[in-house]
């Protein structure tokens, strides 16, 4: 290494080998502002100006950290009951059909029809597992979509 | 009379074709007055002595020779190299000419490419070592890879790690860094990242790759060691700052630590870190230094022995800012929901094995052969509000477009940044001009296309199923969406 000069912004902090990683949540320690959560529930399509797409009948979400669904949570979530929770799905686009996607905000602009990546997981009366940043308002709960996947055609 | 008259005219007609050039020459544009300006501030970060460009255009003698070149190049919008679809987001690293800049270009080719009359514009100051920061100061560190590195003339490289000692053991806060190959035309990409040794190895003596050449920089075991070093137990202590974090932005903050100085790809020069942001270099959490090299023959004995440069932050701007990388790492692909379903130690075998194919990206399928629209959306939250400053995808030759989309907390969808050609050879970070502000609960999507057909001209091979690795003839998918911590409280739902 060279230094071409011995320059006075290297701030030693510590000569430590190992250290813990709490050093690096030093800077935002005080957790997170929005919880990544986990749920199950049945889709409810509501109808307006533009279609709505909500959650409801779904338990008390558990908070987990964000990474793709395994095998046994989706088990699980076929024999997860239902609750009284209601919570506005939004990010949708990814996870409705082909036409439900291409219909969505400015998807047409950048895809065409041979072009869509829509896994159609999101289907009303179904009862699906999803996942997604939970958004507490005074009015409404939203989850902003990271996942969904469905674990039975009807919702019982 | 008439002799008179026939004179007179004559010396008319003759005025007039002497006249009619230089009024022309009047009007076409030179390099002293015009050219000369848009080839330094767009064209001369790469065509300049020590650069990746075959030819150099900082002056008119430089330019001259090659002004229909130029002229060709930039109608057809293929130089400057710039990929990102106008309609969406602006960039402060935005190359590409204006139409008035290549008009301008165009009628001074056209013109017969004159130098005109007054100074030459000023030349920017450039390293003259060759480094790319847009000051044209030099590093204040520079590291050197220990050794000059032979490429054969012919056949291929694989992608290898060596490892050298991180040689300081504190924070270096940093306004920018940067990888530079050492010979261009032999590199194809350098990535560098902040690593420790698994316990019960040590840095030693041992083949570059299985039956590569033999070097001292690799991990061997350490017999002195009185540690488990079972197989899931070494990946899993990779590194200290994988343990424990919880919190997002720790995370986010962890994976742009483990990020170090960052790559060498092509059309990446410094990195260069916003005013009153730093970048750390971790060294008092990293003890080694671990370079990914992939080499390519050139036809003849070449080599090269690449170089990493950081630039020093100011002392008032440290504590400041620090910047993080999100990670988008939930998958759909092919309209399905990826799902992982390996166990944890079944992944760490997976990763362990040499597997073709399966070193990055294990949860996506194959692209198959011919397959023209084959497609991947990567999907990340913030859980704290932030403020978006760059963004980056990589891939390799069957990458085709790639899309950024931001949804807010109130389900709004903006599209960040569409490159819709994508280029392997022309990778750049692309820095907003305004760094966008995400609130806490907003998610970001890479939406992505590969072309494994013929259609894509870059395509190798349209016939062969595509893996996932490194390697070159397989093919990547790896998003980057730099961001810091936004503190201002402006951006509540």
């Amino acid at each position: 290494m060279t230094r071409n000069r011995l320059a006075p912004w290297v701030t030693v902090c510590m000569a430590v080998i190992w250290v813990t990683p709490s050093l690096l949540e030093g800077q935002q320690s005080s957790g997170p502002k929005v919880n990544i959560v986990q749920t199950v529930g049945c889709v409810e399509r509501r109808s307006g100006d533009a279609a709505e797409w909500w959650l409801v009948q779904a338990p008390e979400p558990a908070v987990i950290q964000a990474g793709v669904f395994n095998r046994s949570e989706i088990e699980a979530a076929r024999n997860t009951a239902l609750g009284s929770g209601t919570f506005q799905l939004i990010g949708v686009a990814d996870f409705l059909d082909a036409a439900g996607l291409l219909a969505s905000a400015d998807r047409r602009l950048f895809t065409s029809p041979e072009q869509v990546n829509a896994t159609g997981e999101l289907q009303e009366g179904r009862k699906v597992l999803v996942k997604g940043a939970l958004i507490e308002t005074d009015a409404e709960s939203r989850i902003n979509l990271l996942g969904v996947i469905g674990v039975a055609d009807t919702c019982e | 009379m008439m002799r008179r008259l026939l004179v007179a005219t004559t010396v008319m007609v003759a005025l007039l074709l002497v006249a009619h050039p230089t009024r022309a020459a009047e009007d076409t544009p030179t390099f002293n007055q015009h050219v000369g300006r848009i080839l330094l501030d767009n064209c001369a970060s790469c065509h300049r002595p020590n650069q990746v460009a075959p030819m150099s255009l900082l002056t008119y003698d430089e330019s001259r020779p090659w002004a229909r070149a130029i002229k060709s190049k930039v109608e057809s919008r293929e130089m400057p190299p710039w990929f990102a679809d106008p309609r969406f987001g602006k960039f402060s690293n935005d190359i590409s000419l204006t139409d008035e800049e290549i008009a301008t270009i165009v009628a001074w080719a056209d013109g017969g490419a004159p130098q005109g009359d007054g100074a030459a514009p000023d030349l920017p100051q450039f390293s003259e070592a060759g480094w790319s920061h847009p000051s044209g100061a030099d590093p204040d560190y520079v590291i050197d890879f220990p050794i000059e590195w032979q490429v054969e003339p012919d056949g291929e490289t694989p992608n290898f790690n060596l490892y050298t000692e991180l040689p300081f053991d504190d924070v270096l806060n940093v306004s920018a860094v940067e990888v530079r190959p050492g010979n261009y035309a032999v590199v194809h990409h350098i990535t560098t990242g902040l690593v420790n040794m698994p316990p019960g190895m040590k840095l030693g003596h041992g083949p570059a790759w299985p039956g590569g050449p033999m070097v001292d920089l690799v991990p061997v075991p350490d017999s002195d060691a009185d540690v488990d070093t079972d197989q899931f137990n070494v990946l899993a202590s990779r590194d200290r700052t994988a343990r424990v974090d919880t919190d997002a932005d720790a995370q986010a903050q962890a994976r742009l630590a483990r990020e170090g100085f960052g790559p060498y790809i092509p059309g990446v020069g410094a990195e260069v870190t916003r005013d009153n942001q730093v970048r750390q270099i971790r060294g008092d959490l990293f003890d080694y230094i671990i370079w990914n090299l992939h080499f390519q023959a050139t036809g003849k004995p070449e080599s090269a022995r690449p170089s990493i440069g950081a630039w020093g932050a100011d002392e008032d701007k440290v504590g400041t800012s620090f910047e993080r990388s999100l990670s988008l790492n939930e998958y759909t692909s092919e309209g399905t929901q990826l799902v992982q379903t390996m166990t944890l130690e079944e992944r760490a075998a997976a990763r362990q094995s040499n597997q073709v194919g399966q070193g990055l990206n294990p949860l996506l399928g194959a692209i198959p052969p011919n397959e023209a629209n084959w497609t991947v959306t990567g999907i990340g939250a913030f859980q704290n509000d932030a403020v978006i400053q760059s963004l980056f995808v990589h891939a390799h030759v069957r990458g085709n477009d790639f899309t950024y989309v931001l949804t807010y907390p109130d389900g709004r969808e903006e599209i960040l940044l569409r490159i819709p050609n994508y280029d392997f050879d022309w990778q750049f970070e692309y820095q907003l001009e305004e760094p966008i502000h995400a609130p806490a609960g907003s998610t970001v999507k890479s939406v992505s296309r590969y072309d494994n057909s013929r259609r894509n001209r870059a395509n190798p091979a349209p016939h062969k199923e595509v893996y996932w690795s490194e390697q070159s003839w397989d093919d990547m998918f790896l998003t980057s969406v730099k961001y810091i911590v936004d503190e201002s409280g402006s951006t509540q739902d």
